[in-house]
């Protein structure tokens, strides 16, 4: 099963490399993303160690001059905690959208009735699918989020917050498990929005739809819930996992071999 | 033993609209049998029903007894299908399509190599392999297509207008090695429009139109292969 489900997944991956305009746009979005972050934080550094700076930042925002300190620790904050907010939500995104043309694309370029033909389950192909759609975006979003990340938690502005910082076990098990756990949940949805769907509008239309509740839910699991700790994270991370598996199951029962459906 | 395809009262509704009704037909191995008809009658149905992608709503489709849609999902690979769009991956190469296609019946490249080679250099295609098939005209995917139906060695072969948009001399290509391959025992259903290809390519003919309205046997009536001084000339100075 492995095998073929790797099978599935690799001549995704072929196709996503041959486009390579597609894998930069994926890639400028998460550094984009960590450039905003990073600049505001450090400026943020800059002004919290020379005072006179402050003083003429609270020249330019007359509400900074009451706690100037305490204003950019409040502000540092607000930074890390949109960061966090950010990174997982654009993964969920991008993710949703490459899978709501993941069968879609058989589809449409003939194939599909070639696949289910084959010997292979439709909980292989719809697991092929999404892992095929979710490594691409994994790969800068672990690159260059995570060294965005990792250089924001030296800073010192950023010292009151490590909480939601690598390497607090909370992040380390946001980033790195409950993220991609739950990418591959909607993923899922969204591939399988995409076998029952006959056209792209509607797929896209239905995407979007997903996309909106999956974002924000999943984006308030992982970053909404950081401050609570590793043991909520790694509660996120396992729901995401039932939530995944369940979906694929689910999914696989979706699918169906009668062209004509 | 010679493969038996068989419908029996085989129909199809869809939304309360009769696509095709009861078909009872059977075909053997070492035949053609052409499906011939008008848009919508149902043949395209029909052969997916062959294939096992449609189930039927009334009726069984089976291959030597199995019903089609259960041979779909073993691991006999004992149905090849070629439809009118050929059905690959655009951003691949060719020989990166073969071995995706033999690899989910769990052939190695080496196999697929092993396989595809002699017919791949009959069909011209050995120099493009390695080329994207974006960059191939119709007519070259769609003999990619044949090779890779060919792949499994399949008992029955399944084409839905193969032909269509492709020039004379491919059409003649793969009208010639479909024969070949009924001659050397498969069970072959051909979807076409071209009547001249029906007669002198098959045994049989059924008309389908909403169901089955007759069947024809052609042995005797079959015409020669595209000939003439026209044919002769687009081949020679119109075939790369």
């Amino acid at each position: 099963m492995i095998g073929r489900v790797l099978h599935i997944a690799r001549r995704e991956w072929r196709e996503q490399l041959r486009q390579p305009a597609m894998l930069a746009v994926v890639t400028a979005l998460f550094v984009a993303i960590a450039f905003i972050v990073v600049s505001a934080l450090v400026i943020l550094d800059a002004i919290a160690a020379r005072p006179e700076r402050s003083e003429a930042l609270g020249a330019w925002f007359p509400s900074f001059t009451s706690d100037t300190s305490s204003a950019v620790e409040t502000f540092a904050g607000f930074v890390v905690g949109a960061s966090t907010w950010l990174v997982f939500t654009q993964l969920l995104g991008i993710v949703a959208v490459m899978a709501g043309h993941a069968v879609l694309h058989d589809r449409q370029v003939g194939t599909l009735p070639f696949l289910l033909l084959a010997p292979v389950r439709r909980i292989e192909l719809l697991t092929g699918k999404v892992l095929g759609v979710l490594l691409p975006p994994l790969v800068p979003y672990a690159l260059v989020s995570g060294s965005a990340a990792a250089y924001a938690s030296t800073l010192s502005v950023a010292q009151p917050h490590l909480a939601l910082l690598p390497p607090s076990p909370a992040w380390m098990l946001a980033f790195l498990v409950g993220g991609p756990i739950w990418a591959a949940f909607v993923a899922t949805l969204c591939a399988i929005v995409s076998s029952v769907s006959h056209d792209v509008r509607t797929a896209q239309q239905v995407v979007w739809f997903v996309m909106f509740f999956a974002t924000f839910g999943c984006g308030y699991l992982l970053a909404g819930l950081m401050p609570d700790g590793a043991g909520v994270q790694a509660v996120v991370a396992g729901m995401g996992a039932v939530a995944t598996l369940g979906a694929l199951f689910a999914g696989s029962q979706v699918i169906s071999r009668d062209l004509s459906r | 033993m010679t493969v038996r395809l068989v419908a029996s009262g085989a129909a199809r509704s869809w939304r309360g609209t009769d696509v095709l009704t009861s078909v009872d037909l059977e075909v053997a191995g070492g035949e053609v049998m052409a499906l011939i008809g008008p848009n919508g009658g149902g043949k395209s149905t029909l052969l997916l029903m062959f294939a096992g992608l449609v189930r039927p709503s009334a009726g069984a489709v089976t291959l030597d007894g199995t019903p089609t849609h259960e041979v779909a999902t073993s691991s006999s690979g004992s149905i090849g299908l070629i439809t009118a769009t050929p059905g690959l991956y655009p951003l691949l190469t060719g020989r990166e399509n073969l071995e995706f296609f033999g690899g989910l019946y769990g052939l190695s490249a080496a196999d697929v190599s092993a396989r595809a080679g002699d017919m791949v250099r009959d069909l011209g295609l050995a120099g493009v392999l390695d080329v994207k098939v974006a960059a191939y005209s119709s007519g070259m995917q769609q003999k990619l297509s044949l090779v890779r139906a060919q792949l499994l060695r399949p008992r029955v072969l399944l084409l839905d207008e193969p032909t269509a948009n492709l020039d004379p001399v491919s059409t003649d290509t793969i009208h010639r090695i479909v024969r070949r391959l009924a001659d050397d025992g498969m069970a072959v259903v051909l979807v076409t429009h071209d009547l001249h290809a029906a007669e002198w390519l098959c045994d049989r003919v059924a008309v389908i139109a909403g169901g089955l309205r007759a069947v024809e046997r052609l042995d005797g009536a079959r015409v020669p292969p595209p000939t003439g001084r026209l044919f002769e000339l687009y081949r020679a100075w119109a075939t790369p």
